[in-house]
């Protein structure tokens, strides 16, 4: 269906809701999804927010919905404003959320290194309990909602997605879907999040690996196939315990994936030495054992 | 609910018009769906015309894409028909209750309210789908992916509160080969998706017609057709 909200606004311009009379100024674009679009705009204070647009007025009522319903520790509500606008005649929903100012998780790994992946992760995964406690699950868990601002605070965008436990979900993204890889039900429930998050740790780390996996035709992809991928690539060595738990969906209670990924923090060193500079370690260790048998060798007789 | 998707990639070419057939499943109160695969999916081929005028007949959506895209397209399609049956379904019951105009006009805490209804009925309702797949020769290279696109399709039907169920036809089929043939009947079970085609053997003609005419016998639940009822509303059939 083609809709004049689909299009994509130009700067400057101007919405006015019809219901609160709010004044927004688009800055620019972004983000183009399935059910709208992602506009960072200027309010009439000039400060920055996040508005979302969509010719579908019940998806977006239906996302509102929800958020509306959701409780942030910090004491924030999550929609800012909602509301309507005509564009050429036609009826546009928005709502207006925070303007998060960071770029997405993968991209921060790969820039400042792994080191990063346990703190950010353990920020990630208490976000998400905020949800599960309240009987909601994110669903649609992927690195690009996943955004790092500056001292790396880490906050989870685009709550669209977000379902009640035991609902069908509304949104996924394929490579972090549970449904995708043939390892369980599409129903909003923990489990599926902590499946997605370890799907964004294992595509932090071993990214191509994980292409090459999700390519392959609808058959030959499974569960057991993630978890021989888990167990071959050295990288994950110290992900491993998590990921074996977070893939099966073996963790019970809420608070149990987020102990399992702190346990980690213990150990001395997350990521293993590369794996060249190891094996340059044993062949000169094994030279330097073969000229020590030889120099007794020399000697003794 | 009751639905017929029908997956084809070319003009039927023998048997009743299918454009008829579709209508007459319309005025029985089943929507029907089409999904052409095209190799060409921009082109104004006589096939893309059929599948636009099947579904413009049986009241439903209809797109034509390459096989490739065949999972996400007939998810999409599932979504959005399903939830636009229910806003039609809710709004005549506002229109009778409150003589709103249009619910786009509501202001926005009634919408709200408007919309949790809709969400519910489309999680809690009971949804059949009748999957109808040609099978002729220049469609058995693609019949794989049609069948990993049915379990992709049931696994979301699954997750649904309400009971939700398909059943998967193929033409042509039967001793002359003018009609449609059931390769699975009503189930969520995603373990009967697999080897869904596997002895499927492909022939030559595409009797499209016929076989949407049986399948909607099938859906109907009725052995032999009878007269069209006109006292029929339009939505009777959708168990909402």
């Amino acid at each position: 269906m083609s809709s004049w909200c689909q299009l994509l606004l130009r700067e400057k311009t101007i919405i006015r809701g019809k219901w609160h009379g709010n004044r927004y100024e688009i800055v620019r674009a972004l983000g183009k999804g399935a059910n709208g679009n992602v506009y960072l705009v200027k309010t009439a204070d000039g400060s920055k927010r996040a508005l979302k647009i969509s010719a579908e007025w019940q998806v977006l009522q239906s996302e509102i919905n929800v958020l509306q319903t959701l409780h942030f520790s910090n004491g924030h509500r999550y929609v800012l404003d909602a509301d309507e606008f005509e564009l050429a005649g036609e009826l546009c929903a928005f709502y207006v959320m925070k303007w998060v100012d960071g770029c997405d998780l993968r991209t921060y790994v790969q820039h400042h290194g792994r080191d990063w992946l346990v703190p950010l992760g353990t920020q990630m995964l208490r976000q998400l309990r905020e949800l599960h406690l309240q009987g909601y699950a994110f669903c649609d868990l992927k690195a690009e909602n996943v955004l790092v601002e500056r001292h790396g605070r880490l906050q989870l965008i685009d709550y669209g997605g977000v379902t009640a436990f035991g609902r069908s979900l509304r949104q996924y993204t394929e490579q972090t879907d549970r449904g995708f890889w043939r390892a369980g039900e599409r129903i909003a429930s923990a489990d599926y999040d902590w499946f997605a998050f370890a799907m964004i740790c294992i595509d932090c780390i071993v990214p191509k690996s994980l292409q090459q996996l999700a390519a392959k035709p609808h058959g030959e992809r499974s569960l057991a196939t993630l978890l021989q991928l888990v167990e071959q690539e050295t990288a994950l060595v110290a992900l491993r315990p998590f990921l074996r738990g977070a893939l099966r969906g073996r963790f019970g209670s809420l608070d149990s994936a987020l102990v399992a990924w702190q346990s980690m923090r213990r150990q001395t060193t997350v990521m293993p030495l590369p794996k060249s500079f190891s094996s340059w370690l044993k062949i000169t260790f094994a030279c330097s054992i073969l000229l020590f048998i030889c120099t007794i060798l020399y000697v003794i007789p | 609910m009751k639905q017929i998707l029908l997956l084809t990639d070319g003009c039927s070419n023998c048997g009743m018009n299918p454009v008829a057939a579709a209508a007459q499943a319309y005025s029985d109160g089943i929507t029907v769906n089409v999904i052409g695969i095209l190799d060409d999916e921009h082109g104004e081929s006589e096939g893309a015309r059929e599948v636009a005028e099947i579904a413009a007949a049986g009241g439903g959506m209809s797109r034509n894409v390459h096989v490739r895209r065949l999972s996400q397209t007939m998810q999409m399609m599932t979504q959005q028909t399903v939830a636009h049956t229910i806003q039609q379904v809710v709004n005549r019951q506002l229109q009778q209750v409150f003589g709103q105009p249009q619910m786009e006009q509501l202001a926005p805490q009634k919408k709200a309210a408007v919309v949790q209804v809709m969400d519910e009925l489309q999680e809690t309702s009971g949804l059949r789908i009748a999957l109808l797949v040609d099978s002729s020769l220049s469609m058995k290279a693609k019949l794989k992916t049609v069948q990993e696109a049915i379990a992709d399709l049931l696994l979301n039907l699954r997750a649904r509160r309400g009971k939700s169920e398909i059943c998967v036809f193929h033409f042509p089929a039967g001793s002359d080969g003018q009609g449609a043939g059931l390769l699975l009947d009503w189930t969520s079970d995603l373990a009967a998706v697999q080897r869904l085609f596997a002895d499927v053997q492909s022939r030559g003609v595409t009797p499209t017609g016929n076989a949407l005419l049986q399948v909607l016998d099938y859906v109907l639940a009725r052995r032999v057709q009878p007269a069209v009822n006109e006292e029929r509303g339009l939505w009777s059939e959708y168990v909402v």
